[in-house]
Order: C-alpha cells, then sequence, then structure tokens
C-alpha cells in the first residue's frame, strides 16, 4: 500500500518555530521598505524599554513640573522642547512609548488569545457552533473598532486599563475570523482526514495542523494590527477616554498641546509625531510580511 | 515560395542569466500549421508571448528579431507593436473561460476589440456575424457572458475575434487541453477548416505530440529552453535522430513504430 | 439570485439585532445610577423612584431590552440626560453635517485613491509604486486629529487660504438664506441654486474633508492597487493584451471593472470608520456634527445618547455593507448565479 501525498501532514509548507522566524528574517530581508521599519520598531521597543535611563529627565515621564521652564522650544537642553508645566518633551514622548506599546500589547495579547480560541472551536467544530460564534463575530465586526471602544470607554472610567479592555473587546472578532477560516480549511485536508480515521483526539490534531497553519498569518495580522491599535488607543485618549494625566501618552499630550498648536507647536506635534511613526512602521513590517508570505504574490 | 506572416531569427528570452527560451530560426507561412512541441518549462509559451511583444516591458530581456508580416515586433514601438497584436497575430490561450473577462459579455469584447482596430458599424456588425458562423457559434453568443458558455464554446469565441480582427495567423497556447476530448477534436476541426477555407496559419504550442502530428507542416521540439529538433512534419515524426524527439514518441503508442 | 438576496438579508437582520442588543447594554450600563443622572444630585428619594420608574429602571433588565426594542421600531432612541431632547432628533440634527464631512471626504478618497491604484499598478515595480505604497501607508498611519491640526495650522491659520472653523460663513443666513430639503447643507444648496451657500460650505468643507480622506485614500489605493496586480495576473488580461490593447488601457477599460467589487466593499467599510474618524475632526474644526454632539455626550455620561450613536454608526454600516452586496450583484455577473 502506498501514502497518497496529500495524506502526509506538509512540513515544509507551512514552518512553524524556528523555520519559521528564519523565514520571516529572509523574506523582510529582501524588502528594503519593511527591513528599515522592523529596525526602527526594534529601536523604539528598546527606548520605550529603557526610557527610564535614556530619558533625560525621567521624573518629567510622570510626576514632576517645573513653571520655570515652561513652553521652552526646542533646542539643546530640551530636544523636542518642554509642555506647559515645564516637562521636556522628549523625556515624555520615550515615556509615552512605553505606554502606547503596553497598550498594543496587551490588547494584541488578549485579542488573539481569545480569538484564535473562539476561531479555532469554530472553524473545527462546524455545524450550530460555528454559526453562533460566527453571528456574534458578525455583530462585533459591525462597529468600526473605534465607535464600540469609545462606546465602552465611556461607560468606564477613564485609564489605560480601560483603554485595553474597550479596545480588545472590540479586536478579537478579527482573530476569530481569521482563524476560524485557517482551521475550516485544515479540517478539510486529507491529512486530517486520515488523522481522524487512526483515532487521534480533536485537540491533538488541533495542536499538530490547526495552530502552526493559523501561526502565519495571525503574525502578519498582528503586526499590520500594531499600527491600527496604537492609533485607536491614541485617538481615545485624544478624546479623554483613555489615559490620564500624568501619564504620558501621545494621544493625551496631542490633545492637550492642541490648543497651544498655533503658537507651540512642538507640544502637540512630538507626540503626534511619534504615533504617526510607530503605526507606519507597524504597518509598512505587517504589508512586507504579508506580501512575503502570502504564496499569490510570491511571484 | 510565399513571404512568411511570421519570421523569428535568433530570438533569445532570458530572466536573468537564465535563458528561458531560444529559438535560432522559424517561419509560419499562409495556411501553414507550426507546432511547438515541449514539457512545461520547456520555453514554448514564452515564445508566444515574444512573438506578440508582449515581453517588452517586463523582467524578461528579448534579443533577436520577430517580424510579424515584415515589421519587427520587438523594436517597432508599442504603438506599432499594439497595432499588429490581434489584427496581424492573434492569440488564444489554455484557460478557456478564464481568457475572456468574467464582467463582460462576449460582444461587448468583440466589439471593443474590432473598434480597437479601427473597425465599427456595419462593418463590425457583419464581420461579428461571418466570424461567428465561421466557427460555428449561434449569432446570440453575444448577449452571454463567459460563465455562461462552455469551454469549446469559450475558444471557438476566442478564434473567431481572431477571424473577426482578420488575423492571417493565430498564436494558440494549447488551445484545447483544458477541454474534453470531443471538444478538443470540435475546436481543432474549426481550426484545420479556418487554414483550408481561408488560409488561416497556426502557430500551435502544445505539450501532446499525438495532437500535433494530425494537423501541423512543421515541428519543432523543445527543452529547457532550446531548440532540440525541428523539422517538416514527415521528418520529425519518422526519421529524426533526436533522443529527445525519438523518446517523446515512444511515449507515444501508436507513433514511431515498435518501442 | 433571489436565494442569495435572501440569505444577505437573514444575516443583516441577525447583526442589526446584535447591534441592537450592545447598543443597549452600553445604554444600561451607567456607572452609579441613569437615574440620578436624569434627576440631578440633589434629587429627594422619591423623586429618584419616580424617575427609575420613568425610566423603566425597575423593570428586569429583558423586560427593559423588549421595551427598548420597542421604542427603537417607533423611532424613539430615548431621552438625552444632556439635551432632555429626544436623542432620535439630536442625531437628526447632528448627522447630515456629519454625513456631508463624510461623503465629502470619501469622494476625494476614491477621486484620488483609485488612480493613484492604477498607477502604482501600471508602474510596477518602480519607483511610481513604490511612492504610492509609501504615501498610502503614511496616510493610513497618520493620526487624523495630528492632521486636521496640521492642515489648520498651515492652510487656514498662517497662509488664511480657508477659514479656520465652522460650518459656512454666519453672514449668509441673512444675505441668501438656505432652503432646506436634505439638511445637508451642500447638498441643499446645490440643488436650490444657492451659489453664495454652496462656495461658502466647499470652502470650509475643503481642509477637515482633506484630513478626514487621508486614511480612506491610503487604503482605497492600496485596495486598488492589490486587485488590479491579481486581475492583471489572469489570463483574460493577457488576452486583452493580446487583442491590441495597451496596458493601460487593459487595466481601465477591463482590470478595473472585474476589481471594483473588492475596492467598493471597501469603501463602504471605510465609510463607517471614517464617520467614526470625523468625530477627531470635527472638534479641530468647530464641525457642528455627529462628533461634537458625542463629545458633548461622553462628557456628561449621556448613555442614552452614546448608545443612539453607536446604534446609528453601526445601522449605517451595516445598511451600507448590505447596499454594496447588491450593487456588486449588479456589478459582477459571476455573483447573480451563486
Amino acid at each position: 500500500m502506498s501514502i497518497h501525498p496529500d495524506t502526509v501532514a506538509p512540513a515544509t509548507r507551512l514552518p512553524g518555530g524556528g523555520a519559521l522566524a528564519r523565514r520571516l528574517v529572509r523574506v523582510v530581508g529582501r524588502d528594503t521598505l519593511a527591513a528599515a521599519s522592523a529596525v526602527v520598531l526594534v529601536v523604539i521597543v528598546l527606548a520605550a524599554l529603557f526610557a527610564p535611563w535614556i530619558a533625560p529627565f525621567p521624573a518629567d515621564g510622570t510626576l514632576a513640573t517645573h513653571p520655570a521652564d515652561r513652553l521652552s522650544a526646542p533646542g539643546a537642553e530640551h530636544w523636542f522642547g518642554t509642555d506647559q508645566v515645564g516637562r521636556d518633551l522628549l523625556s515624555r514622548v520615550l515615556y509615552g512609548a512605553r505606554t502606547s506599546l503596553g497598550i498594543a500589547a496587551a490588547v494584541l495579547v488578549i485579542s488573539a488569545l481569545v480569538g484564535v480560541t473562539l476561531g479555532v472551536v469554530a472553524g473545527f467544530a462546524g455545524g450550530w457552533v460555528r454559526d453562533v460564534i460566527m453571528r456574534v463575530t458578525d455583530v462585533f465586526l459591525a462597529f468600526p473598532a473605534l465607535l464600540l471602544s469609545l462606546a465602552l470607554a465611556s461607560i468606564l472610567r477613564p485609564s489605560v486599563q480601560t483603554t485595553i479592555i474597550a479596545i480588545a473587546a472590540t479586536w478579537w472578532p478579527w482573530y476569530a475570523r481569521l482563524s476560524a477560516a485557517v482551521a475550516a480549511g485544515v479540517r478539510t485536508r486529507p491529512y486530517v482526514d486520515a488523522a481522524r480515521c487512526l483515532g487521534v483526539h480533536p485537540i491533538r490534531i488541533v495542536g499538530r495542523h490547526v495552530l502552526p497553519n493559523s501561526l502565519t498569518p495571525v503574525l502578519v495580522q498582528l503586526s499590520l494590527d500594531a499600527g491600527g491599535v496604537i492609533l485607536t488607543a491614541a485617538s481615545l485618549s485624544y478624546l479623554g477616554l483613555g489615559a490620564t494625566e500624568p501619564t504620558s501618552e501621545w494621544g493625551l499630550m496631542v490633545q492637550s498641546g492642541q490648543s497651544l498648536f498655533t503658537t507651540h507647536w512642538w507640544v502637540a506635534a512630538f507626540p503626534g509625531l511619534a504615533i504617526l511613526v510607530t503605526a507606519f512602521c507597524f504597518n509598512m513590517l505587517g504589508e512586507g510580511l504579508r506580501d512575503a508570505l502570502d504564496p499569490r504574490s510570491a511571484s | 515560395m510565399t513571404a512568411p506572416l511570421v519570421s523569428v531569427r535568433d530570438l533569445v528570452v532570458r530572466y536573468g542569466d537564465r535563458v528561458v527560451s531560444a529559438v535560432p530560426e522559424l517561419d509560419v507561412r499562409p495556411g501553414q500549421c507550426v507546432a511547438v512541441v515541449g514539457e512545461s518549462g520547456s520555453g514554448k509559451s514564452t515564445l508566444l508571448l515574444a512573438v506578440l511583444g508582449l515581453l517588452t516591458g517586463t523582467a524578461a530581456r528579448v534579443e533577436g528579431s520577430v517580424l510579424i508580416g515584415g515589421t519587427d515586433i520587438l523594436r517597432a514601438g508599442e504603438h506599432a507593436a499594439r497595432d499588429l497584436r490581434g489584427s496581424a497575430i492573434s492569440l488564444v490561450l489554455q484557460s478557456p473561460q478564464g481568457s475572456l473577462n468574467p464582467t463582460m459579455r462576449l460582444g461587448r469584447l468583440l466589439d471593443l476589440a474590432l473598434r480597437r482596430h479601427g473597425i465599427r458599424g456595419a462593418e463590425a456588425r457583419s464581420r461579428t456575424t461571418e466570424a461567428l458562423d465561421a466557427v460555428r457559434l449561434p449569432a446570440d453568443i453575444v448577449r452571454r457572458y463567459p460563465h455562461q458558455v462552455s469551454g469549446g464554446q469559450a475558444q471557438r469565441f476566442a478564434i473567431a475575434t481572431a477571424v473577426a480582427l482578420g488575423a492571417p495567423v493565430i498564436a494558440a497556447d494549447e488551445p484545447t487541453s483544458a477541454l474534453d476530448v470531443t471538444v478538443q477534436a470540435e475546436v481543432m476541426g474549426v481550426l484545420d477548416r479556418l487554414r483550408r477555407e481561408q488560409g488561416t496559419a497556426l502557430l500551435f504550442v502544445s505539450h501532446d505530440l499525438a495532437l500535433v502530428s494530425t494537423v501541423a507542416d512543421h515541428i519543432v521540439v523543445m527543452k529547457d529552453g532550446a531548440v532540440l529538433d525541428a523539422g517538416d512534419v514527415d521528418h520529425v515524426l519518422h526519421r529524426s535522430t533526436v533522443p529527445y524527439t525519438r523518446a517523446l514518441l515512444d511515449a507515444v503508442p501508436t507513433l514511431g513504430g515498435p518501442r | 439570485m433571489a436565494r442569495h438576496l435572501v440569505r444577505r438579508l437573514a444575516q443583516s437582520v441577525v447583526v442589526v439585532v446584535g447591534v441592537v442588543v450592545v447598543s443597549f447594554l452600553v445604554a444600561r450600563a451607567v456607572p452609579g445610577d441613569a437615574a440620578v443622572s436624569a434627576t440631578g444630585a440633589r434629587a429627594s428619594a422619591s423623586e429618584l423612584a419616580a424617575a427609575r420608574e420613568r425610566l423603566g429602571l425597575d423593570q428586569p433588565l429583558l423586560v427593559q431590552l423588549g421595551r427598548y426594542l420597542g421604542n427603537l421600531v417607533t423611532g424613539d432612541l430615548g431621552t438625552s440626560l444632556h439635551t432632555r431632547q429626544p436623542v432620535a432628533s439630536d442625531l437628526g440634527n447632528a448627522l447630515p453635517a456629519s454625513l456631508e464631512l463624510v461623503g465629502a471626504a470619501m469622494l476625494l478618497a476614491v477621486l484620488i485613491g483609485i488612480p493613484l491604484g492604477v498607477l502604482a499598478a501600471r508602474w510596477r515595480p518602480g519607483p511610481v509604486d513604490v511612492t504610492v505604497r509609501v504615501g498610502s501607508v503614511l496616510a493610513v498611519s497618520a493620526p487624523v486629529f495630528l492632521l486636521a491640526l496640521v492642515l489648520q495650522l498651515v492652510f487656514a491659520t498662517r497662509l488664511g487660504w480657508f477659514p479656520t472653523a465652522g460650518e459656512y460663513a454666519r453672514s449668509l443666513d441673512s444675505s441668501s438664506p438656505l432652503t432646506v430639503w436634505t439638511d445637508i447643507t451642500a447638498v441643499d444648496a446645490l440643488i436650490t441654486g444657492n451659489w453664495p451657500m454652496l462656495g461658502s460650505v466647499l470652502h470650509h468643507l475643503a481642509l477637515p474633508a482633506l484630513a478626514l480622506a487621508a486614511y480612506p485614500t491610503g487604503v482605497i489605493a492600496q485596495m486598488t492597487r492589490a486587485a488590479l496586480v491579481e486581475e492583471g495576473a489572469q489570463d483574460h488580461a493577457r488576452m486583452e493584451r493580446a487583442l491590441g490593447f495597451g496596458r493601460m488601457a487593459v487595466l481601465v477599460r477591463f482590470s478595473l471593472r472585474a476589481a471594483s467589487a473588492p475596492v467598493l466593499q471597501l469603501v463602504a467599510l471605510v465609510f463607517a470608520y471614517a464617520l467614526v474618524n470625523s468625530f477627531l475632526v470635527e472638534s479641530v474644526f468647530n464641525w457642528p456634527g455627529l462628533g461634537s454632539y458625542t463629545a458633548t455626550a461622553i462628557s456628561s455620561v449621556d448613555t442614552p445618547a452614546i448608545a443612539g450613536v453607536t446604534l446609528t454608526v453601526a445601522l449605517v454600516y451595516v445598511v451600507l455593507n448590505l447596499a454594496v452586496d447588491l450593487a456588486q450583484t449588479a456589478l459582477d455577473p459571476r455573483v447573480r448565479l451563486t
């Protein structure tokens, strides 16, 4: 008896673990823009991690005020200038990176965990289970992310935690839909049928075949979404629904510098640019990954 | 001997350093059927694209000359090349419905193509009627969308566009390999009749030596981008000494004698 | 085709019901007590109880949901705790200005984004494609409130080419008053031939619409490019080239039609996003739309108003999606049979 090629799980088609990491490095290396974005992101992440050590005025990241230094223009001492209460804006932008990246990481981890779990269950179970999960997903997808986050955040007390909860509550359906599609696709593959006939437990099938296959699309989606989450979080705090003073948060900083924009542009401009650059790099990297990993655009 | 409609000389197509198709010499004369045979990756489809001048402006580098009705399509400039495409040489592709725009009624496509070559009004209508008649398609097929016609009908319609545009040569890339055997015969029959009745020449690309041997006057055998064997059908089928040609023939049970 | 229609309608109804339930939960999930917000902190116990009864807060949640649904059917979205007006009429006042702004932005986005996508697809790979790609990712990544601030600073405050805020010059209310038909000022000015008013509205619209258009322009350009590249790889594109059409003609006259389905779908999706993003632009340009209304509702914890806005925008999205789906059925003959 010969083994039909389709009944053998493809080991090379969708790499996992180390092979995936190597492949990501290779494909990103070919795309100059994506590679440059990845480098900038590494710098931003390092800056966020080491903000207390590299910020020129670490205390300004939170509570300190220096009324005597208020609203000084960008210069040798304060590269980004100072705000209305004399805090060093470079320090605050660096601390803001901690807030924004922290929010993005928390939202994406929660969304991916909840979404992939529900999606895999839906895609693999099929039948009414899938119908119920997917209809609920559809309902949540009918709200633009910022809208539902806004509604949720407005009935909770404004804070970083509120932002995370509000955005995660609107973001998981994308992961549910994505992994449901992958799971449903894998379910009908001959090698999964074969595994089933051999009496392999469904949970093992999910672990061996469904999750590894979901890994690549979920990773691409995470990178593409990080920019969106950062923008949404900034928008919430810009509207006064997210982080509150004295937390350094970019959207909040733009909001508080807005009325001074015509006379003291730097107060709003630098945190605004920080949002732009970070979101841009995540989007560019995500696009590069998507194009490189999408078999249709391989040529 | 009449002047060739298509005349290829020293054609070399490269992607980077790799030669994907090299054809030193190939002529197609009126009423002739020239077949290019080879497995996938042999460079035969690339040859067709080069002959239509469709590789200019892509990543491919093309050298040599391709005379279409006396004009070198590789050097004529984009506008002159466009005028030649369709009216001096026409293309039929492998996937029947896939090669027709899915959002357009067939008649609309044909009408746009005729207008592109300056044919409109009563002239366009009469050409349409004649062309559909020549390929034995009902006149009302112009109101259908590609997904509403069969594979054989789609291929015959593609041939009809060539007829309507008055193309003296049809370049066909595996035009029948996606079709059932009976439909295949029907499409080949249409091409054969055009050749006999209107003198339409055929540059026919296929992997199927058995099919080719029934229609071709001249056969070119390609492998890995190079021409290994060429000659009239009798020579290639019965007197070729090229081992690859012999191997191809041996794979077809009814040709080339006992194994 | 009929089956396809029925299935899509049924799906939309399920989504609408879900959206209503979510917005009900938003409306009821008040920190503290809606009755307190409704009566004021100094209300007596009996006043509070009366308010609770009036608002139906003493009923079980499911009964409240039923009542909420029943009221919705008659167009009753509850009463704003802040303006004391029916939320539906508040929204009726605010929505037209928002639709005007978002409509203008989407028009810009389609008119700029699709040609950019076509150009990128035509000159690919190369500097044009890279420029469009980087430009559209930039447009998608820019915080809309920052864009609004920068545009306002440069083109209104510094250069003085455009007004800094408002929907039209208030002096026109007396010199050429508007006859109201649709409540959308620009449209009314156009259909009644009120040219001074139309000019003023367009002048005021330019900057906020441009700021708001950035995101949709970026995504539409990217999607157009991707869809055209995909269509261009199909055999029919090769066939059209072989019939004598140039690359640009194949893209514009043949591929764009086939690529319109995903692009159209995207326009509907992005419209709802732009509607929410307009909240952020309105606050900068003092545009009298939904955003300004929402901002007030948020700061006064006006939950019925917030729920009303949420419900309205989500409904706009669902309806648009359905409309696009039907339009696609008309555009793409392949869908008709499935």
